[in-house]
C-alpha cells in the first residue's frame, strides 16, 4: 500500500457534522492488476441470495433455449440488462418424500436448507447462507445481514433453526443506523482509534462471561451445557466487539453516502416496495462493500407474496387462486403483472452490485447470488419446476449468462454448487431424495 | 361422444373400464396383493363426480358462476360514501353463509344441465332429472353435480378446490379411508365377495415427490375414533368392477380445510370401483342431508378460501333446496340430494388386532334397496 487515503482529503465536518464525499475508485489499495489485495491476500467473495414470492408461469418464463444467448420470454424480459451476469436454472425438482406439501414454505425451505419441512412450525437445518457464513463470515462485523423490501420484519429467507430465524432490517433508516451508525469504522481511515464505547461494553461483557468460568466449576455436565447454550450468542457479541477494536482492512470502493433523511412509506403497493428494495439495496451494496459482512440475504416479498397492484383489488397471492386463467394468454394476466415487477427488481438488485466498481471489475465479479421463490405454479402450489437464478462470477469461479434445464433433477444441486465454490467440505448436501453430492458442472468454470 | 375433460379425474374413466373383459391392468403385471382371499385399498385422492367438457358449454350453457363473496359483497355495499358498521356488513355476510336463508339469495347461481353426468343410477329407474353416463348408462341420479357443476373452484384439473381436494385426501391422515374386500376368489369376477370400510391411521406411502401414493404400504385400523366408519356390505365383482349393495347409511372419512375431523354421511351409500391389483377407482354414491352437506361446505371452507373460486355458499344453499331430490320431510319437501363422490384408491396391507376389530365392528348392516328410503 502507498499509504494514500483519500478519506484523508474528503473527510471533514460540515456544521458539526461528519460528511463524506465518495470518490471515484482508486487503485491504491490493491496490487497492480487490480486483482487482489496489495498484500496479496485475493478479494473476498461474499455470498449473496435474494428471495421473490409466487414463482412463474412456465410457459412466458422459461427459455425455449438452454445455455448461452438464452431467449428472454415475456415475464422476464427485464433481465436483458443483467443477462449477462445471471444464470437461470429451470426444471430443477424439490423432493418432500413424505412430508407434506406445506403450501409456500415446503418449496423454499428444501432449496434452502435441503431438508423437506414436516409442518408449518418446522424449519430444518439451517439456511444456505447460515451454513456458508460459518466458512467464509466470521471475520467480519456482521455474520449475516438480512433484509426485506416488504417493510415486515418476518419477510426472511434465513434461518439458524426453528427457533432462530434471522429477522429482516425492514426499515432503510434503522438499517443506515445499524450499518453506518456510531459503530462503524470506517475501514479507510488512516488512522485507527478504539471506540471507548466499544471498549466498555467488552470489558463488562468479559467481566459477565468470566464469571460463567466460574460457575462452570460448581454445575453439573448437564447444566454447563445449559450455560453453553445460552451464554454462546454472547460470545458472538464478544467476537463482534474484537472485531470493531482491531483496525479493518482498508476497503477502495467503500464510501457510505448521507443517511435517508426519511423512511420508506409502509405498504406493500408495487410502488412502495420498489423504492424501499432500492434503498435496502443501496445500503446492502455499501454494506458488502465495506466489508461489514460477507454474507447477505434479501427478500423483495415474503412466501405467499402479499404485494399488491394499484387499482387492482386483490394482493398477489390471492390472485394466484381466484383470477381466472385467461383462455386467451394461457395464463392469469395480473398474476404475471406481479412477477414482472418481481423480475425488474431481481435486475435492479443485481444491477446494483454490478455498477460498484472493485478492482478491475465489479462488486459482482466477486459474488455468487443464489435467488429462489417458494412455488413454480403458484396457483397449483407447485413445487416441481422451481426456478432460481444465480448472479456474479464468485471470485473467477463461475461462467454467467446461461441456461439450465434441470430436466427434473434435484435443485438442490444449485445449493451444493454453492458450498463447493466457496470452499465447504461436506461431500453432498440436503436430506432423502434431497441429497446430492452432484454440482452442476455447467456453470463452473 | 363429446371428449370429456378427464385430467385428474380416474373416476371419470369407470365407465370406458367397465367395457374392459379381464380387468387386469398394466400396473397389475407381476403383482398379487390378494392375500388370504383378501385385498385393502386406502383412500389417495377424491373429487366430487362432476362431468365437464373443455370449454364448459354442455354442462353449463349459462356460464360458469362468477358471483362469489367478493363480487356478493360489492353488490350489496357499494362504495358510494355510505357509513356501514362491520356488523351489518362483514359480520352479516359471514352470518348469511353460517345461517343462509334461500329466500333471501338474489344474485344469479347458474346450475349445471345437460344430459351427461357422473354417478349411478341410485334408484333403478330413468327420471327426466336423471343423465346418461359418457358411457350410455341412463338413471344417473346425481343431482348434487347440477349444484356444484358450474364452480370454477371446483372443475379439474386446476380448480382450487379440485386441486385442494386430491391434496387433502392424500395429506390430512383423518381422510385415511379404507375399503377391504374378503372372500375374493377373483378380481376379475367373483359374485359374491364381502366389502367393509374402515378409517385408517397411517400416511400413505409416497413417491419422492410426495404426491404419487405408491401401493404395498400399511394402514393400522382405528377401532377407537373411527367406529362409526366401520361398515359392511355385500358385493360383486364383473369384469374387475366391483359393485356393492346399498346400505342404509355410511359414514366416509372427510376432512377439509385445516385437516377439521369431519365424515360425509351418505344415506342408501353404494360403491362402483374399477380394481386392480393397485389401485382403485370409481364412485360412492347414494344421497346426503342437504343440512348436513351445507354445514359441511361452511365448516370445511373460510369466505377466504370460497372467494378463491368465486363460490357463493348461500347460492349453493339455495341450489341444494331446489335439487334435494329424496328423503321428503312431511310437508314433502325433499331433504336430502343425489350425488357421487369419486375416489381413488391404493392398495395397502391391512395391520388389525382381529379381535378388537370384531369387537368394534357392528352387526352388518342391513342392506336395502335405494327406492326403500325415498
Amino acid at each position: 500500500m502507498n499509504g494514500m487515503n483519500r478519506r484523508r482529503v474528503l473527510r471533514g465536518l460540515l456544521d458539526g457534522t461528519a460528511v463524506c464525499v465518495a470518490l471515484p475508485l482508486l487503485n491504491c489499495f490493491l496490487n497492480g492488476n487490480g486483482t487482489a489485495m496489495a498484500d496479496g491476500s485475493p478479494l473476498p467473495v461474499r455470498f449473496g441470495t435474494w428471495g421473490w414470492g409466487l414463482g412463474l408461469n412456465k410457459a412466458i418464463f422459461v427459455p425455449q433455449k438452454t445455455g448461452a444467448n438464452f431467449d428472454l420470454p415475456e415475464e422476464i424480459q427485464a433481465l436483458a440488462p443483467i443477462q449477462k451476469h445471471i444464470n437461470l436454472f429451470t426444471g430443477f425438482d424439490c423432493f418432500r418424500d413424505a412430508a407434506p406439501n406445506l403450501c409456500h414454505k415446503t418449496g423454499w425451505v428444501i432449496a434452502r436448507s435441503g431438508i423437506a419441512p414436516a409442518n408449518q412450525s418446522d424449519l430444518p437445518g439451517e439456511t444456505i447462507d447460515v451454513t456458508i457464513a460459518k466458512k467464509i463470515s466470521t471475520t467480519t462485523r456482521f455474520q449475516t445481514l438480512t433484509a426485506t423490501a416488504t417493510g415486515n420484519v418476518r419477510d426472511s429467507y434465513s434461518y439458524e433453526n426453528a427457533k432462530s430465524v434471522n429477522i429482516a432490517d425492514w426499515s432503510p433508516l434503522q438499517f443506515y443506523s445499524k450499518l453506518f451508525g456510531e459503530d462503524f469504522q470506517d475501514p479507510n481511515l488512516p488512522d485507527f482509534k478504539p471506540s471507548a464505547r466499544t471498549m466498555v461494553r467488552k470489558s463488562v461483557l468479559t467481566g459477565v462471561l468470566d464469571r460463567t468460568k466460574e460457575l462452570n466449576k460448581v454445575v453439573g455436565a448437564e447444566d454447563k451445557a445449559r450455560i453453553d447454550q445460552y451464554f454462546s450468542g454472547l460470545r458472538d457479541l464478544e467476537r463482534q466487539f474484537d472485531q470493531q477494536l482491531k483496525k479493518p482492512e482498508p476497503r477502495a470502493a467503500c464510501h457510505p453516502a448521507k443517511a435517508p433523511t426519511e423512511d420508506a412509506k409502509p405498504g406493500l403497493d408495487y410502488e412502495l416496495v420498489g423504492q424501499r428494495h432500492k434503498m435496502m439495496t443501496d445500503l446492502m451494496v455499501m454494506a458488502v462493500a465495506c466489508d461489514q459482512t460477507r454474507v447477505f440475504n434479501m427478500a423483495i416479498a415474503a412466501q405467499q407474496a402479499a404485494t399488491t397492484k394499484p387499482g387492482y383489488d386483490k394482493p398477489h397471492h390471492t390472485a394466484t387462486h381466484e383470477e381466472p386463467v385467461d383462455a386467451q394468454l394461457g395464463y392469469q394476466k395480473e398474476v404475471s403483472w406481479f412477477i414482472r415487477r418481481e423480475m425488474e427488481l431481481w435486475a435492479q438488485y443485481v444491477g446494483s452490485f454490478a455498477k460498484m466498481k472493485e478492482g478491475d471489475g465489479t462488486l459482482l465479479d466477486n459474488m455468487l447470488i443464489y435467488a429462489s421463490t417458494d412455488q413454480s405454479l403458484a396457483r397449483l402450489h407447485q413445487i416441481d419446476g422451481l426456478p432460481m437464478f444465480t448472479a456474479g462470477r464468485a471470485g473467477g469461479k463461475l461462467k454467467t449468462g446461461l441456461h439450465i434445464a434441470g430436466a427434473g433433477g434435484q435443485g438442490t444441486r444449485l445449493g451444493y454448487t454453492a458450498m463447493k465454490v466457496f470452499g465447504l467440505e461436506n461431500t453432498s448436501w440436503g436430506t432423502q431424495s434431497n441429497n446430492t453430492s452432484k454440482e452442476i458442472g455447467e456453470i463452473l468454470v | 361422444m363429446k371428449h370429456a375433460l378427464t385430467a385428474g379425474f380416474s373416476a371419470f374413466v369407470l365407465g370406458a373400464a367397465l367395457s374392459v373383459a379381464g380387468a387386469a391392468s398394466a400396473d397389475d403385471a407381476g403383482a398379487n396383493n390378494v392375500r388370504d382371499r383378501s385385498i385393502a385399498y386406502a383412500v389417495s385422492g377424491g373429487h366430487w363426480g362432476l362431468y365437464q367438457t373443455a370449454d364448459g358449454k354442455a354442462e353449463c350453457p349459462d356460464g360458469i358462476n362468477e358471483v362469489g363473496p367478493r363480487e356478493t359483497f360489492k353488490a350489496l355495499f357499494p362504495d358510494d360514501g355510505t357509513k356501514r358498521s362491520v356488523v351489518e356488513t362483514q359480520l352479516a355476510r359471514e352470518a348469511a353463509i353460517w345461517s343462509p336463508e334461500e329466500r333471501a339469495y338474489n344474485f344469479p347461481y347458474h346450475h349445471a344441465g345437460g344430459k351427461v353426468g357422473l354417478g349411478l343410477n341410485l334408484d333403478g329407474k330413468v327420471g327426466p332429472n336423471d343423465f346418461t353416463s359418457p358411457d350410455g348408462e341412463k338413471g344417473i341420479d346425481n343431482q348434487l353435480f347440477r349444484a356444484l357443476g358450474c364452480l370454477r373452484w371446483l372443475r379439474g384439473p386446476d380448480g382450487i378446490g379440485y386441486h385442494f381436494s386430491d391434496i387433502y385426501m392424500r395429506e390430512f391422515n383423518y381422510n385415511r379411508g379404507l375399503i377391504e374386500l374378503t372372500n375374493v376368489d377373483s378380481l376379475a369376477d367373483d359374485p359374491d365377495v364381502d366389502v367393509t370400510i374402515y378409517r385408517g391411521r397411517d400416511a400413505l406411502m409416497a413417491d419422492a415427490t410426495g404426491a404419487k401414493i405408491m401401493p404395498g404400504g400399511t394402514q393400522r385400523i382405528d377401532t377407537k375414533f373411527g367406529q362409526k366408519f366401520i361398515t359392511h356390505l355385500k358385493g360383486k365383482i364383473v369384469n374387475g368392477v366391483l359393485t356393492t349393495e346399498p346400505v342404509k347409511e355410511m359414514y366416509w372419512p372427510f376432512a377439509w380445510f385445516g385437516g377439521n375431523p369431519g365424515a360425509q354421511h351418505i344415506l342408501d351409500m353404494r360403491m362402483r370401483l374399477k380394481l386392480t391389483q393397485e389401485r382403485a377407482n370409481g364412485f360412492i354414491a347414494g344421497y346426503e342431508n342437504i343440512e348436513e352437506w351445507y354445514y359441511g361446505l361452511a365448516r370445511g371452507r373460510s369466505t377466504h378460501h370460497l372467494a378463491y373460486g368465486s363460490v357463493s355458499a348461500p347460492g349453493i344453499y339455495k341450489a341444494i333446496h331446489e335439487l334435494a331430490d329424496a328423503y321428503p320431510d312431511a310437508s314433502g319437501k325433499n331433504t336430502a340430494i343425489s350425488m357421487a363422490w369419486g375416489t381413488d384408491l391404493t392398495q395397502v396391507f391391512l395391520k388389525k388386532p382381529p379381535k378388537e376389530v370384531a369387537e368394534a365392528a357392528p352387526a352388518a348392516s342391513k342392506t336395502e334397496r335405494a327406492g326403500d328410503r325415498r
